[in-house]
C-alpha cells in the first residue's frame, strides 16, 4: 500500500503537463486578457443595424447581398437560411467575459489602480452589453413600458441557471447599478489612442448620457454629456487641412473607439440611400468625406476597417445637449451646441447661412433641425435605428431583386425579434 | 552435484508412437526431447560429467525410442505445422496426437502482455491467421477484417485505396470520445487511429494516413481481436472499444527462406447505369418542359435550353406554339445539345492497372532468429486523381542470449504517398457529386482545345460568378500527403527462477505526415479565394482583389511521436498437479507528442517554387484564418498505468481470471485522486470435458463455459472544471496589437466519467476431433453517464457544453462456426462462418426540449431511423401525411401552416402552428441505422495442387435513408438528375409535383414555401418514401490458385512456386440499389465507388 501511494505520487509528477499556450487567469496580465477577450467578443451589430434604416440601399449585385438581403427587408420572422443572424451569442460572450473577471478578481489579486480599473471596465462592459440588447430586441424605456419583456440578464456564470427575460424595468435596473459600480471603480479618465477601445470615466459619463438620452430623461443625459466633454470638448474641423474623419480613432474627438459600425459584408452590399444624400446641403463638407461616386451611386467612406471602429464620439455628445435642451425649451443653449458643431462641418459661407436659418426656427422646428443634424453626422454609425426607434418610428420602403417590403409607421418590427438561433437554445425567450 | 548424479543413473527408456490428431496418420520426422537442452550423464571419471543433448526423431511409422532420466516429469514432442506438445513421462508404449497448428487446445491468446493458453481461456476473442484472410489490392490489414469476426463491424464508408473503414467492435459505447478500437502491434498501443466519429462529405476527401495502413499485410502472422471486458481490461480506458492486436511474423530456426510474391491487379471503372441519370436527349425534354412551366421560378434562367431560348428571346414564342413556334435556328442549336453526349464518367473515371511485390527471407537458430522483408504497394483508384503507393520494411530479431535471457527488436518502417483531388465544400467539387450533377451536353472543352466552364453551377450570379471546370480542377490541383513511419519495439526478458521472469519492452512510434494542397491560378480553388479577396479601393475607385497573382499552396506537417515502456514481473506455479497459478504485474509509462505546423503561401509559382506576400487592403484582415501563413500546433500526454492479473486453474477444469489496471493521464486542472480510474474484470471458465463423468465418452472434444464482468470507463478530456483559457493576439485598433486571454469552453465541475459495466457469457463447442468448432457468445454491456454535447442557453456564453447525457445498452449474440467437412489427400473443404447481431438502446437521455427532430429516445437505438409517415399524393401532387390515429391529412394541416401577416401582407411568409414537441411527436420510428446481423463466411476447396476460397460478406437489415432524387420545391433545371423527375414533369402522378414558393403563381406555396426553406430541420429528407431496409451479401474475392508440382518448380531451384487469379467485389446481391453505386455506399452522393479488381499474382519460396 505504502508502495503504491508513493508510486502514485512520483507519477503525479509525471502527469503533470500544462498544455502549451493554456492558463487558468491569476495575473494582472491574465485578466487584463480577458478583459480584452471581452472586448474582442463585443458583436458589430451596428453595422446590420444600418441596413434596417432609411440610410443605404441594396446592392443586388454584390456577393454578399444575398447575407444582407433578409435584413434589409426586416424579414426577421422568416429569413433565407443564408442570412446572418442578428448577434446574440457575442453580447453574452463578452458578459461572460466580465463575469469571470467581477467574480474572481478579488479572490486573485488585491485592490490597486490597475486591478480596480479592470474590474471597473467588466463591469461597465457588462452594462453596455445589456445596454445594446435592450437597445436591439426589447421595447424602448419609458414609465408605461417598463412592465414589458426586457432581456434576460446575465451576472453570474452557472451553467444551471434559467434565462428568463426581466422586465424592461428590471433590466434597466441592473444596467444602471453595474454603471454605479463600474464607474466608481474607474482609475483612468481617458485613455491614449490605442487603447481608447478601452472604458474610463470618459466614456462612462458619455455612456451615461446616451442611456438616459434614450430613457427620454433629457437633464440626466446633459449632465452626463457635460461631465465627459468636461475631460475632453475637442472637435475635428473638416475646414482644416488633413483632417481626420471624425469617427477615425486617432481623431481629437473620439471618446471611444470599440464598435465595427461598417464592417466589409454591409458595406460592400450596399450604396448610400438618396434620402440620406439629399439630408446633406450644399457646403456641408461630410458629403464629401462621408461617400464617394462609383458610377451612378455613391458608396461609403466611413468604414469598413477598424481605424473607423466608433462607439461614442464627441459631436454625439453636443448633438444631446442640444436636443435636450430644445426640448426643454432652452433654445438658446440648444443652437449654441448645434453651431459648435456645424461650425466645424460647413464652410464658412454655409455655416453663416445655416445660422442664420436656425436662429429664426421654432421649439419644434428646432428639434427637428438638431434630429436632422444627427443623421447627417452619426450617418452609418448604427445610431440611426436607435433615433428612428426612439422618436417617430417612421414608415421605410426598401425594394430588393423586385421585392418591394415596407416596414409601417410604428411597425412591430421596431423591436427585433429574437434570433431563432437564440431561441432554439433557450425556449425560455419565448415566455 | 551427487544427488543429481544419482539420479541420472536411473533412466529409463521411453517407447511411442506420433500420429496426426486430425487424419490419424504417422507424423514422420517429428522430434521428441528432453527439454533441459542438455543432461548431466555419469561417465565414470570423477568430477566430470558429458553434456548431451537428449533426443529423437519419429521414424516412418511414427515410432520413436528415447532414452531419459528416471527424475524427468515431461519430454516435448514438436513437428512443423503442428502445435509443440508436453507429455507427462509414462510406462510402456504410448500413442501420441499431434493437432494441426490453428487448431489446437493449446493455441494462445495473444493479449500483448502474457500470453494466454486456450485451455485456460475465460474471455471473448477471436484469432485469425493472416494467411486464411489475405486479398490481392487491399493496401490495408483493416479492410480484410470484413466478415471475419463476429461482432466486428466494418463499414466502408467510401470506395479507393484513401479510405479507412469504419470499425466497431460489438457496438458503440461512447457518443463523444472514440469509438475506434484500440490498434496494438507487437505489444505497443498504436497512436493516432482514431477517424472522426461522424463522417461525411467534408472529410470524406480528406488524407488521413492511419498508422495501420503503413504495414504490408504480407507481414502480419495472426490477429487477435480482443471483445469482452476481461479480454481487454488490461489495456485500461482506452480499450473500452475492443482490442486488435497484431502479431508480426518471425523467423523459425532453420536454414533461410527466401519467399517472393508479385501481384497485378486491374481496377473496373463503375458501373454508371446504377446512377439512373438522364442522357443529353432526355436532358433536353426536361429542360424544354421545365421552360413551359409558368408557374415556376426557382433558378429560371439556368439550363442551355434556357440559354437558348432566352438569347434569342424566344421564350414566350415556345411557351405558346412549342418547338415549332421557333426559328430553324434556335430548334438547331436545341437538337445539337442532344447529340452532345459527354461521358462524363470516363472523363472522371478510368480503370486503372495496380501492382503490388513484396519479398522476405527468414530463419534462424535457437540463438538467433530473424525476419526481414520489404513490400511495394501501388495502387491507381477508379476515381481519376485517387493514388497511393507504398514502400515497406520489416525486420524483426529474436535473441536467446543464454538460459535466462531473452531479447529482440522489431522495426517497422514505411513510406506512403497518397494523393486525392482536391475539394472545398462545394458540393460539385467532389467528382462522385459531380457525376450527378453535370449537364450530359456539357463537353469538358470547346472546339479550340479550351476548357468550357459549367454555368449551372451553384453561386453562378451575375458577376460574382467563379470558373469551374472539373478535368481542368483535377489537372490544376494536387492534394498529396506522404507519411513517413517507423515503429520500433524492443524487448528484454530474464527469467529469475524458472517460475518468475521479468520482462521490458519499449517501444517507439515516429509518424511524420506532411500534406500539400496545391491549386494553381487556373482553378476553381484559387479563383474562389480569389473572389474573397475583393475590396473597394476608393482611389481608384474600383474594386480590387489583393490575393497575388499565381496560385496558392498549403503545407502541413504533423509529427507523433510516442514511447511506451512497460515492465512486467510474471510468475508461474503448479502444485501438486491439480493447482496452477499465473501471476502478473507490472507498469505501464507512455508519452506522446503530437506536432502540427501549417504553413501557406499565396502568388505560388510552381515553375520557380516563390510565393508573394499579401498585400492587405487595411488590418481587417489579419486575423482571418484563410490568410494566416503560419501556425504551430503542440499537444503533449503522458501516462501512467499499474496493472496486474491472475489466472487460477484447478484441476485443469476450472479457471479463474481477475484484472486490474489503474491509468492515470496528464488532465490539466484535475485534482490527483480523480486522475485515476481502476478499470477491472473477473472471468472463470470450465473445461467441461475434463470431469471423469465425461472424458472420452462423447464426440466431444472441447467444451467449455466461460463468463465475465468488468467494468470500463472514459473521461472527456476536454472538458476542465474551472475556467481554462488560451493565450491569443487580437488587434481592436490598427498599429496596436494586444495580448488576449481566450475561453473556448465552458467549464464544468459535474462532468463525470462515462462508465460501462460488461457480461459476457461463452461456450466453446469442439466435435469430432475439433473438425467441427462452435464458439457463441452473449454480451451485455450498459454504459452511464455517456458524455454528449448539449445545447446552452446562449445567454451563458457558450452554445454549448460537455454533459453527463444519457445511457445505452449494447447486447448482443455471435456465433462462429468452423468446420473441415471433408479432408483427404486429393479434396479438402472447409467452411468458416460467422454471424453477429448487436442491440443497441438507449435507456436514459437527456432530452432537448428544444429539438424539433427526435433523434435520440429513451428505449430506442442511438441511431434509430425516425420518419414522417406519407399517404400519398394529393390532387396537386403536393404529399399528404398519416397521422398518428391513422387519419390522412395534407400537407398544410399536418405542418400547422399558416399566413402570420395576412392581413398586412398576406403571402409574404408563412409559419408554423406546431411547437417543437408537436413536431417530434410527428416523426414515427421505423428501425436502427445500424444493421441488425453482419457477418461473412469464407469456403476453402483444395483438389491436388488447386485451391479455391471464396469470401463473403453480409450486413443484414439496416436501414438507411437516401438522398431524395429531386426536391420539388428546388428543381434546379441547371443541373442533371434521375430519369424519375423527366417522368414526374411528363404526368407521372406517383411522384410528387413540382412548384413554386410564390404565392402569385401557386395556391400551395405555403406548402412549397416549407419545403424550399422555411422548415427548420428539413424534414423532407425524412419522409418514410426515402426510407430503406438495406441488406446485401457481397462475394469480396474469389481466389483461386495452383501450386506447380514440385519437380517443375525445383528446376528453377524454388521449393513452391503459386499462380493465382483473384476477383475482388464482382458480385454484389442486396435490395435494390438502383441510383448509387453500391449497396454500402447507398445515400451517399459524396463516396467513391467501391470498385471491382482482377488479380494475377505469383509467389515463390526457396
Amino acid at each position: 500500500m505504502i508502495m503504491t501511494a508513493s508510486a502514485l505520487t512520483s507519477c503525479n509528477k509525471y502527469l503533470d503537463i500544462q498544455p502549451v499556450g493554456t492558463v487558468i487567469p491569476t495575473s494582472e496580465s491574465d485578466f487584463r486578457g480577458l478583459m480584452t477577450s471581452s472586448y474582442t467578443s463585443f458583436p458589430a451589430h451596428k453595422s446590420y443595424l444600418s441596413l434596417r434604416t432609411d440610410e443605404l440601399l441594396l446592392d443586388e449585385s454584390s456577393t454578399d447581398a444575398a447575407r444582407t438581403k433578409d435584413i434589409y427587408l426586416w424579414n426577421d420572422q422568416n429569413p433565407d437560411p443564408a442570412t446572418t443572424a442578428y448577434p446574440y451569442l457575442a453580447f453574452y460572450k463578452s458578459i461572460f467575459y466580465s463575469n469571470q473577471i467581477i467574480s474572481t478578481i478579488d479572490e486573485k489579486l488585491s485592490s490597486n489602480a490597475t486591478v480596480d480599473q479592470i474590474k471597473g471596465e467588466a463591469y461597465l462592459m457588462r452594462a453596455y452589453a445589456h445596454f445594446e440588447l435592450l437597445n436591439l430586441y426589447s421595447e424602448v424605456y419609458s414609465a408605461s413600458n417598463v412592465g414589458l419583456r426586457g432581456v434576460p440578464l446575465s451576472t453570474k456564470i452557472d451553467l444551471e441557471q434559467r434565462f428568463v427575460p426581466a422586465t424592461i424595468g428590471d433590466s434597466y435596473a441592473l444596467v444602471l447599478s453595474d454603471m454605479e459600480k463600474g464607474t466608481a471603480l474607474l482609475t483612468v479618465d481617458d485613455q491614449a489612442k490605442g487603447a481608447n477601445y478601452r472604458f474610463s470615466k470618459r466614456v462612462a459619463y458619455a455612456m451615461a448620457s446616451r442611456l438616459h438620452l434614450y430613457r427620454g430623461e433629457w437633464k440626466a443625459a446633459m449632465e452626463g454629456a457635460q461631465k465627459a466633454l468636461a475631460i475632453n470638448d475637442k472637435l475635428v474641423d473638416l475646414n482644416a487641412v488633413a483632417s481626420l474623419l471624425p469617427n477615425d480613432f486617432e481623431s481629437v474627438e473620439v471618446i471611444m473607439a470599440l464598435e465595427k459600425v461598417s464592417i466589409p459584408e454591409v458595406r460592400s452590399s450596399s450604396f448610400i440611400s438618396p434620402s440620406l444624400l439629399s439630408a446633406y446641403s450644399d457646403g456641408d463638407l461630410r458629403k464629401g468625406r462621408y461617400f464617394q461616386k462609383r458610377g451612378a451611386d455613391y458608396v461609403s467612406l466611413k468604414g469598413g476597417e477598424n481605424r473607423f471602429n466608433v462607439s461614442f464620439r464627441n459631436a454625439d455628445l453636443y448633438l444631446t445637449i442640444a436636443e435636450c435642451n430644445a426640448r426643454l425649451g432652452n433654445t438658446a443653449e440648444a443652437l449654441k451646441y448645434l453651431s459648435a458643431l456645424k461650425k466645424n462641418r460647413f464652410t464658412a459661407d454655409a455655416y453663416s447661412k445655416e445660422t442664420k436659418a436656425d436662429a429664426g426656427l421654432s421649439k419644434d422646428q428646432l428639434l427637428d433641425a438638431v434630429l436632422l443634424e444627427r443623421k447627417r453626422e452619426l450617418a452609418l454609425e448604427g445610431l440611426r435605428w436607435y433615433d428612428l426607434k426612439r422618436t417617430t418610428r417612421p414608415t421605410i420602403t426598401h425594394s430588393s431583386f423586385g421585392r418591394t417590403m415596407t416596414l409601417q409607421q410604428n411597425d412591430p418590427r421596431y423591436v427585433i425579434r429574437y434570433p431563432q438561433e437564440a431561441i432554439n437554445n433557450n425556449p425560455d425567450l419565448l415566455k | 552435484m551427487c544427488v543429481q548424479m544419482a539420479h541420472a543413473q536411473e533412466s529409463k527408456e521411453l517407447k511411442g508412437k506420433v500420429l496426426d490428431a486430425v487424419t490419424l496418420k504417422p507424423v514422420v520426422g517429428a522430434t521428441v526431447v528432453v527439454e533441459s537442452s542438455a543432461v548431466a550423464e555419469d561417465i565414470g571419471v570423477p568430477n566430470q560429467v558429458q553434456q548431451s543433448a537428449l533426443g529423437s526423431l519419429t521414424d516412418a511409422s511414427g515410432e520413436f525410442r528415447l532414452k531419459v532420466p528416471g527424475n524427468l516429469k515431461y519430454v516435448t514432442i514438436s513437428y512443423v505445422g503442428y502445435q509443440r506438445i508436453q507429455v507427462p513421462v509414462f510406462q510402456d508404449h504410448k500413442t501420441i496426437l499431434l493437432q494441426p497448428s490453428g487448431e489446437s487446445l493449446d493455441e494462445v491468446i495473444v493479449t500483448g502482455y502474457t500470453d494466454i493458453k486456450k485451455r485456460k481461456n475465460t474471455t471473448a476473442y477471436n484469432k485469425i491467421n493472416v494467411a486464411d484472410i489475405k486479398q490481392t489490392g487491399v493496401a490495408s490489414i483493416d479492410e480484410m477484417l470484413a466478415g471475419q469476426v463476429a461482432g466486428l463491424q466494418l463499414s466502408n464508408l467510401n470506395g479507393g485505396p484513401n479510405s479507412a473503414p469504419q470499425i466497431r467492435i460489438r457496438g458503440t459505447v461512447s457518443l463523444n470520445g472514440t469509438q475506434d478500437p484500440l490498434w496494438v502491434i507487437d505489444g505497443l498501443p498504436i497512436e493516432g487511429t482514431e477517424l472522426p466519429n461522424r463522417i461525411d462529405k467534408d472529410n470524406l476527401n480528406s488524407l488521413n494516413n492511419l498508422p495501420i495502413a503503413g504495414i504490408n499485410p504480407d507481414d502480419i502472422a495472426d490477429i487477435t481481436v480482443l471483445k469482452d471486458a476481461a479480454a481487454t481490461s488490461i489495456y485500461g480506458a482506452r480499450a473500452a472499444n475492443g482490442v486488435i492486436v497484431i502479431t508480426t511474423k518471425r523467423g523459425k530456426p532453420g536454414p533461410a527462406k527466401l519467399q517472393v510474391s508479385a501481384n497485378t491487379f486491374v481496377t473496373e471503372r463503375p458501373d454508371f447505369s446504377h446512377l439512373n441519370l438522364m442522357n443529353a436527349n432526355e436532358k433536353v425534354d426536361f429542360e424544354l418542359l421545365m421552360a413551359n412551366r409558368t408557374d415556376l421560378n426557382y433558378r429560371t434562367g439556368k439550363g442551355a435550353v434556357m440559354r437558348i431560348l432566352d438569347k434569342a428571346n424566344a421564350l414566350d414564342a415556345y411557351r405558346s406554339g412549342g418547338l415549332a413556334a421557333l426559328s430553324p435556328e434556335v430548334q438547331h442549336s436545341i437538337n445539337q445539345l442532344r447529340t452532345q453526349q459527354t461521358d462524363w464518367g470516363k472523363e472522371l473515371y478510368r480503370q486503372a492497372v495496380n501492382q503490388q511485390y513484396s519479398a522476405s527471407i527468414s530463419g534462424g537458430n535457437d540463438a538467433h532468429r530473424y525476419y526481414l522483408s520489404s513490400g511495394f504497394y501501388d495502387e491507381k483508384a477508379a476515381t481519376k486523381g485517387t493514388d497511393l503507393r507504398r514502400y515497406s520494411l520489416t525486420l524483426n530479431n529474436d535473441f536467446n542470449i543464454n538460459d535466462r535471457f531473452k531479447a529482440g527488436i522489431n522495426l517497422l518502417g514505411s513510406v506512403s504517398n497518397r494523393q486525392n483531388p482536391i475539394q472545398d465544400d462545394d458540393a460539385f467539387t467532389n467528382p462522385s457529386s459531380y457525376m450527378r450533377l453535370v449537364n450530359p451536353y456539357l463537353t469538358v472543352r470547346d472546339q479550340s482545345g479550351k476548357y468550357n466552364y459549367d454555368p449551372d453551377i451553384e453561386g453562378y450570379e451575375k458577376d460574382t460568378y467563379v470558373p469551374f471546370n472539373s478535368v481542368e480542377e483535377r489537372e490544376n490541383t494536387k492534394y498529396a500527403l506522404t507519411n513517413k513511419a517507423l515503429k520500433a519495439i524492443g524487448y528484454l526478458e530474464y527469467t529469475i527462477i524458472p517460475q518468475l521472469s521479468l520482462r521490458t519492452e519499449f517501444g517507439l512510434q515516429f509518424d511524420e505526415n506532411s500534406t500539400e494542397r496545391f491549386a494553381d491560378q487556373e482553378s476553381y480553388n484559387t479563383r474562389k479565394l480569389r473572389a474573397a479577396t475583393r475590396y473597394y479601393d476608393s482611389a481608384t475607385k474600383t474594386f480590387k482583389y489583393f490575393l497575388p497573382t499565381g496560385g496558392k499552396i498549403e503545407n502541413t506537417s504533423n509529427s507523433i511521436f510516442q514511447y511506451n515502456w512497460k515492465t512486467y514481473l510474471k510468475y508461474t506455479k503448479t502444485w501438486n498437479d491439480k493447482h496452477e497459478l499465473e501471476l502478473m504485474g507490472g507498469t505501464e509509462l507512455r508519452r506522446s507528442t503530437n506536432k502540427m505546423i501549417a504553413t501557406k503561401g499565396f502568388g505560388y509559382n510552381p515553375a520557380t517554387l516563390t510565393t508573394q506576400n499579401i498585400v492587405f487592403p487595411n488590418s481587417n484582415y489579419q486575423d482571418d484564418q484563410r490568410f494566416v501563413q503560419y501556425k504551430k500546433g503542440l499537444i503533449e500526454n503522458s501516462y501512467a498505468s499499474f496493472y496486474g492479473n491472475a489466472t487460477y486453474t484447478f484441476d485443469r477444469k476450472y479457471n479463474l481470471y481477475g484484472s486490474i489496471r489503474y491509468d492515470g493521464s496528464n488532465m490539466f486542472g484535475v485534482d490527483p485522486k480523480y486522475r485515476f480510474l481502476p478499470i477491472w474484470s473477473l472471468s472463470g471458465s470450465w473445461n467441461v470435458l475434463e470431469e471423469d463423468f465425461i472424458k472420452g465418452k462423447t464426440a466431444l472434444s472441447d467444451l467449455r463455459v466461460r463468463a465475465s464482468y468488468g467494468i470500463q470507463g472514459n473521461v472527456d478530456r476536454n472538458t476542465y472544471p474551472f475556467i481554462v483559457g488560451k493565450y491569443d493576439n487580437s488587434t481592436i485598433l490598427p498599429g496596436y496589437p494586444e495580448g488576449s486571454v481566450v475561453v473556448d469552453m465552458p467549464a464544468n465541475d459535474k462532468l463525470r466519467w462515462e462508465r460501462t459495466k460488461s457480461y459476457n457469457a461463452g461456450i466453446d463447442l469442439g466435435l469430432w476431433k475439433n473438425r467441427l468448432n462452435i464458439t457463441v457468445d452473449y454480451y451485455n454491456r450498459t454504459s452511464t453517464d455517456l458524455i454528449a454535447n448539449s445545447a446552452l442557453p446562449m445567454e451563458n456564453g457558450f452554445q454549448d457544453v460537455q454533459v453527463n447525457w444519457a445511457s445505452a445498452r449494447n447486447q448482443g449474440v455471435e456465433l462462429t462456426i468452423s468446420s473441415r467437412q471433408i479432408q483427404t489427400d486429393k479434396f479438402s473443404w472447409s467452411t468458416d462462418f460467422n454471424i453477429a447481431h448487436n442491440n443497441n438502446k438507449l435507456l436514459k437521455v437527456m432530452n432537448n426540449p428544444k429539438a424539433y427532430a427526435p433523434d435520440t429516445q429513451e428505449g430506442r437505438p442511438i441511431s434509430g431511423m425516425y420518419v414522417l409517415e406519407t399517404a400519398g399524393l394529393d390532387k396537386d401532387g403536393v404529399m399528404q401525411f398519416r397521422n398518428q390515429d391513422g387519419s390522412v391529412s395534407s400537407f398544410e394541416e399536418f405542418y400547422g401552416l399558416y399566413d402570420p401577416w395576412a392581413d398586412f401582407l398576406p403571402g409574404y411568409t408563412s409559419q408554423t402552428s406546431m411547437t417543437a414537441a408537436d413536431y417530434r411527436a410527428k416523426f414515427k420510428y421505423i428501425g436502427s441505422k445500424d444493421p441488425k446481423f453482419v457477418g461473412g463466411m469464407t469456403n476453402r476447396f483444395r483438389y491436388a495442387n488447386f485451391d479455391l476460397a471464396i469470401s463473403t460478406v453480409f450486413n443484414l437489415e439496416r436501414w438507411v435513408n437516401r438522398t431524395p432524387t429531386y426536391n420539388p420545391a428546388k428543381v434546379d433545371r441547371g443541373q442533371n438528375y434521375t430519369k424519375d423527375l423527366l417522368a414526374a414533369l411528363q404526368g407521372n402522378a406517383a411522384l410528387p409535383a413540382l412548384g413554386s414558393i410564390s404565392s402569385e403563381l401557386n395556391d400551395r406555396w405555403m406548402a412549397y414555401a416549407w419545403l424550399e426553406s422555411n422548415d427548420p430541420i428539413n424534414s423532407f429528407n425524412q419522409y418514410d418514401i426515402w426510407a430503406k431496409k438495406m441488406s446485401y451479401v457481397r462475394i469480396n474475392s474469389i481466389r483461386l490458385g495452383y501450386t506447380l508440382p514440385a519437380a517443375m518448380s525445383k528446376k528453377i531451384g524454388a521449393s513452391n512456386l503459386r499462380v493465382n487469379v483473384e476477383g475482388r467485389n464482382l458480385f454484389v446481391f442486396g435490395a435494390n440499389y438502383e441510383g448509387y453505386f453500391d449497396p454500402e455506399t447507398y445515400g451517399s452522393y459524396y463516396a467513391q465507388p467501391i470498385s471491382k479488381s482482377f488479380a494475377f499474382g505469383l509467389s515463390a519460396s526457396f
